[in-house]
Parts: structure tokens; C-alpha cells; sequence
């Protein structure tokens, strides 16, 4: 078979996962060079930096539990329409991009439980449970992750998103198989996002909590 | 016949007695502290707070926040007609409070704060049967006497209906509304250190400085 009848009929269940690694990998080095240009790369770092002093230890071990069990599950649930041997580069991808996001999110929710105490206290003593009192940073807290997605997006829009579908192409996909994928990838990170963000939120929601309610010191006692 | 419906109107009164005395000593609460000390402080409070009275307590907010039960209490009890406040019952007890703080604000700076509003009192799973209404709510607010802010989280914790009325600094004007929720049944305790205040309330504990 002639290598342009075999580029015409390449379906998606036969990309080679060493034709889309190299792409892959070329595709991250040039994102990182334009982020790195539009210093926006050095801003996430130094917004890690910052947020982490932030985060206990066991909220940032949740957070990194979150993104992987969402990364593995969003990444495990397009193996039904990707080839296996695509796994790993998208489960890395997704988790790249859920680190951030819900790091945003635990910290906007830790941020938020401390500054509203007084509200807090207040919901509670007027017969609010405990989640009810909570509502309200949790709510802010998935704004914020879904917002982080939707800005690291926006700028993929303009720089990622084109060299991802470049890339698919070049990778030996037909047009509208890279544009599906594109979009379904992006979909799958914003659902990721959700799970992750909730079940990050879940695992710290008990110990924080406790650090200020008395319940601890009753527990203790 | 006459005679009959004497005896039965006789028997209704009686029953209607009876029923008063027997759900008025029902809907009594009192809260009492014993030997309560809290984290930082030097000075143990015992008190008694009673239906029908208003307890004006010379301290810290704080106490207040004790007897809601998020303050720890190193030594001594707070308890609600008998029961102990404990982490078990803590729940169950602060069903039969309404906390009206002096004002709502963000802890450290924060770019936008929202406030809870009435809705979201309301809303709760527990307070969803209570009847609110714009109507009814600014009335309320109308007789509290305080304005703005203070005056709605006042009207709000009496909206509540619940028998023990905790309020954290009123202001001079609500004394007049403080007491009338007192004569209707609440055991009503305010924290303060306003001199009218403390001359209008039925008992008043004083924490040494």
C-alpha cells in the first residue's frame, strides 16, 4: 500500500502512538516557549509558589490525589473512543491541567473558609448543617477551579489549541477527527476538572472543620 | 340543660389551665453555665439564665459563642434545661437558639465579601416551615429599634422563634423590643457593657476585669 493511500485511509484506532508522542512532545516544548514568552508560565510557577506556604501538607497531598484519580478516570473513559496507546500522553496532559485547577480551587476554598468564620458561625448557630454553612466557599472554590480552566483554555485558544490540531493532523489524523478530538479532550478536562475539584474538597472538608470547631477539643477530651 | 353546659364550660377551662401551665413549663429554658472556664480566660462564670428575663452578661462575646458551643470549654458545663452541652448534643441544643450578632463582616481583607442574606437563613434545611416575607420582615425590623445591619440580624434571630434569644451587643434602642421578647416567653441574654442596658436587664453577671 502507497504511504498516501495509508495517510487517506488512516482511521483514529490506527494512530501510532510514535507518530503522536514526537507531535505531542514538540507541541509542549512550543507551548512552554510561547507561555514562557508571554510569562505566563513564570506567573503559574510563582502562583504555586505562593499558594503553597498556603496549603497544609495533607491539602496538598489531596490535591494531587484528586488530579490523579481525575486524570485517570477522564482519561480511562476516552480509551472508549481512543486508542489505548494514547493513555498516557493524555492522562499527563489532563493531569498537567488539573494540578492547576484545583490547586486554584483548595486554595480558594481555604482562602474563603478563613475569612468567612463569622458567617460561618453565624449559619451554623441559626441551625445551618454543616455542609449548608459551607456552601458558599464551596461554590467559590469550584468558580474559581472551572475559571482556571477556562483561562488556561482561553489562551490555548490562541496558542495550544492550534498546535494540538496541527499536531493531530500532522500525526495523521483526517480534519474532522483532530477537531473532534480537540473539542473532546477539552470537554473531558473541564469534567475532570469537576470530579477533582469535588473530590478534593470532600477529602479536606472534615480536618478543616475540625480545626476550628470545638468538636476537636470535645473528640480530645 | 344551663346546668350541663356550665359543668362542660367549667371542664374546658379547666383543660385549657392545665394545658398552658403544662406547655408554658415545656417551653421553658434555662441555660445555665457552671464553673465554666474558657481558653484564655482567668475567671470562671456561673450563671443562670431564666425564661421571661433578660440576662445582660458584662464580657466578652465570646461567652456567647461558648454556649452556642464553638468556643472550647476547658473546665466546668454549660447546659440547656439539664442537658449538657457536648459535642453530642450540641445540635439538638442549638435548635432552641437564635444568635443575633452585632454586625457580619469578612475576617482579614478580602477583595468582595457576601454577606448571608435573610434568604439564606430562611432557606435552610431547618428554617424552610418558617413563615418570611419582605412584608414581614421589615416590620420586624421596624420594632427592633436598631437600624441597618443590626436591626435585620436582630429581626431575623426573632423571626426564628426559637426560646432562647442570644443577641451580642444591641444597641440602646432595642432594650424596649429585648423586653418585650422577654415578657412573651424568651429567655433573651445579651452581651454588652452599655450602662442603659445593663440597668434595663432583669439580671445582670458581671465578669471581673
Amino acid at each position: 500500500m502507497l504511504k498516501e493511500d495509508y495517510i487517506e485511509k488512516m482511521h483514529i484506532n490506527e494512530l501510532s502512538v510514535w507518530g503522536v508522542l514526537p507531535v505531542l512532545l514538540l507541541l509542549a516544548l512550543g507551548g512552554a516557549l510561547l507561555w514562557l514568552m508571554d510569562r505566563r508560565l513564570l506567573r503559574g510557577i510563582a502562583g504555586v509558589r505562593v499558594s503553597m506556604p498556603a496549603l497544609s501538607l495533607r491539602q496538598w497531598l489531596s490535591v494531587l490525589f484528586s488530579s490523579a484519580v481525575g486524570s485517570a478516570v477522564m482519561s480511562g473513559c476516552l480509551l472508549l473512543s481512543l486508542p489505548s496507546q494514547l493513555f498516557w500522553p493524555v492522562a499527563v496532559f489532563m493531569l498537567w491541567c488539573l494540578l492547576k485547577s484545583v490547586s486554584r480551587c483548595m486554595l480558594t476554598y481555604v482562602r474563603c473558609y478563613r475569612h468567612t468564620e463569622h458567617h460561618r458561625l453565624y449559619m451554623l448557630a441559626n441551625d445551618a448543617t454543616l455542609l449548608e454553612a459551607v456552601i458558599p466557599c464551596v461554590r467559590r472554590a469550584l468558580r474559581a477551579s472551572l475559571l482556571a480552566v477556562l483561562w488556561q483554555r482561553s489562551s490555548p485558544l490562541m496558542v495550544g489549541m492550534p498546535f494540538l490540531f496541527l499536531g493531530l493532523l500532522i500525526g495523521g489524523c483526517t480534519l474532522t477527527v483532530a477537531l473532534l478530538l480537540t473539542v473532546l479532550l477539552w470537554l473531558s478536562v473541564l469534567a475532570a476538572t469537576v470530579l477533582a475539584s469535588v473530590l478534593a474538597l470532600w477529602l479536606v472538608h472534615q480536618p478543616l472543620l475540625n480545626d476550628l470547631e470545638w468538636e476537636k477539643n470535645g473528640k480530645k477530651k | 340543660m344551663c346546668c350541663l353546659s356550665a359543668i362542660f364550660s367549667d371542664f374546658l377551662n379547666v383543660i385549657t389551665a392545665f394545658a398552658q401551665c403544662f406547655f408554658c413549663n415545656f417551653a421553658a429554658d434555662m441555660l445555665e453555665l457552671n464553673d465554666v472556664l474558657l481558653r484564655g480566660e482567668q475567671w470562671t462564670l456561673s450563671m443562670m439564665a431564666r425564661d421571661r428575663q433578660m440576662t445582660c452578661l458584662v464580657g466578652s462575646s465570646r461567652w456567647l459563642y461558648a454556649m452556642l458551643g464553638f468556643e472550647p470549654v476547658v473546665s466546668g458545663f454549660i447546659s440547656v434545661d439539664g442537658e449538657p452541652l457536648t459535642p453530642r448534643t450540641v445540635g439538638a441544643l442549638r435548635r432552641l437558639m437564635a444568635f443575633a450578632p452585632q454586625c457580619l463582616d469578612a475576617v482579614g481583607t478580602v477583595t468582595i465579601y457576601e454577606p448571608p442574606t435573610v434568604q439564606d437563613v430562611f432557606s435552610l434545611k431547618a428554617n424552610r416551615h418558617l413563615p418570611i416575607s419582605n412584608g414581614l420582615l421589615s416590620e420586624e425590623m421596624k420594632r427592633t429599634g436598631a437600624v441597618g445591619d443590626q436591626a435585620r440580624l436582630l429581626a431575623v434571630a426573632v423571626l426564628l422563634r426559637r426560646s432562647i434569644l442570644l443577641v451580642d451587643h444591641p444597641c440602646a434602642s432595642s432594650i424596649a423590643y429585648l423586653r418585650a421578647q422577654a415578657r412573651d416567653g424568651s429567655t433573651v441574654i445579651v452581651v454588652s457593657s452599655d450602662p442603659e442596658i445593663i440597668n434595663a436587664a432583669d439580671h445582670v453577671v458581671e465578669m471581673a476585669c
